[in-house]
């Protein structure tokens, strides 16, 4: 990990916990597009977004790579009751695949995003399927 | 159907015309060419040179207008439904469908998934089933001789022959505008399964059958039909 991007992500308030693949940095709600930005201009590369359900919140996984093959993370939780994170997809424009596939399947919408709609599953859907509380339907036998 | 022994004018042969027409119908099965998944794989290499669809007449053809088998290899998304069930519409009647490997009959491993249908009888009227995950070639080929075999024996004019698509479920996640232009319309045989009753969607599903019934003799010839030579 390079100095600087430990020094950007002490300037956001976090710092990185961790080896290897599990390396993460939590950061708050507000700072998570600052601190991107700033990673970004720092050097700092797009790999994926995905999130997890922790019960009571969610937890959005940005997965960046410090060049040349450093993986790192920054996370950000959002509660249930207000399910909603800053777009990330004008730093990293790949990101907009990657948050309509959270939103489709965990429900939490980045504001700014400019086609936050379903990507996977059909337009019509109404579930998030990879939420704890969702419940598969029973089968007849 | 007999061979007329008329020695001045040598070759004719009688046949009914619903004989002759079976005859047509079940050596020209022409599913259309949509791989939807890994049985797909399965089904190239039967159409290939070593299984070889093509000496039974059967020919995949890219256009759902020149087809009149469909063949469906593989789970059913629900995202993918809707274009599917278009596709079985595109097709001209009299048509068919084999449901070929796991997934096709019941959803296979993905039934309990949030985003697969289980089973392709769902939305289409099966009426082979292909068991096996993948089926082997030889497994598809047979089934398509038995698909053959119910053509040939299956009478196509004041036909009983449902074709009229009633899905006795369609997934919740439908919108109305979807099943507006695919489950719900005002024709004969249709009905929207739901919001009617079990009775009239059950009632729909009959009404195919009624002008048959009514007339009398249902369903010719299916005895005699083994004589499938003509």
């Amino acid at each position: 990990m390079r100095s600087d991007l430990v020094g950007i992500l002490s300037i956001h308030g976090t710092a990185l916990h961790g080896l290897g693949f599990d390396a993460r940095a939590v950061v708050t709600r507000e700072a998570w597009r600052d601190c991107a930005a700033d990673l970004q201009m720092a050097g700092a590369r797009f790999f994926d977004i995905t999130a997890i359900d922790r019960g009571d919140s969610v937890e959005v996984i940005l997965v960046l790579i410090d060049p040349p093959a450093t993986h790192f993370s920054l996370r950000a939780s959002c509660p249930n009751e207000d399910l909603r994170l800053d777009t990330l997809s004008d730093i990293f424009p790949p990101a907009e695949w990657g948050e309509r596939e959270v939103f489709d399947l965990f429900g939490v919408e980045f504001d700014g995003n400019p086609d936050m709609t379903r990507i996977l599953q059909p337009e019509s859907s109404t579930i998030f399927p990879l939420r704890r509380s969702f419940v598969l339907e029973q089968r007849p036998w | 159907m007999g061979l007329v022994d008329d020695a001045e004018q040598p070759g004719f042969v009688t046949t009914t015309l619903d004989k002759l027409l079976r005859w047509g119908r079940s050596r020209s099965m022409w599913p259309v060419n949509a791989g939807i998944a890994c049985c797909s794989l399965e089904m190239m290499t039967t159409g290939a040179a070593r299984y070889d669809f093509d000496r039974f007449g059967i020919m995949f053809r890219s256009s759902p207008r020149q087809a009149d088998v469909m063949i469906v290899p593989g789970p059913i998304t629900k995202k993918m439904a809707p274009i599917v069930l278009r596709v079985y519409n595109q097709m001209a009647e009299p048509r068919w469908v084999i449901a070929m490997g796991s997934c096709a009959i019941s959803g296979g491993t993905f039934v309990d998934s949030y985003n697969v249908l289980p089973g392709c009888d769902t939305i289409l009227p099966v009426d082979v089933y292909i068991p096996g995950c993948p089926p082997r070639p030889e497994a598809l080929l047979y089934g398509c001789l038995q698909l053959r075999k119910l053509i040939s024996e299956t009478s196509m004019i004041g036909s009983s022959r449902k074709t009229l698509y009633v899905p006795p479920v369609l997934p919740p996640e439908w919108s109305a505008e979807l099943l507006a232009e695919y489950g719900a319309g005002d024709q004969p045989g249709y009905a929207d399964v739901t919001t009617s009753a079990p009775e009239v969607v059950e009632a729909a599903y009959h009404s195919a059958d009624a002008p048959v019934a009514a007339d009398g003799p249902a369903a010719p010839d299916v005895q005699e039909a083994g004589d499938d030579e003509v």
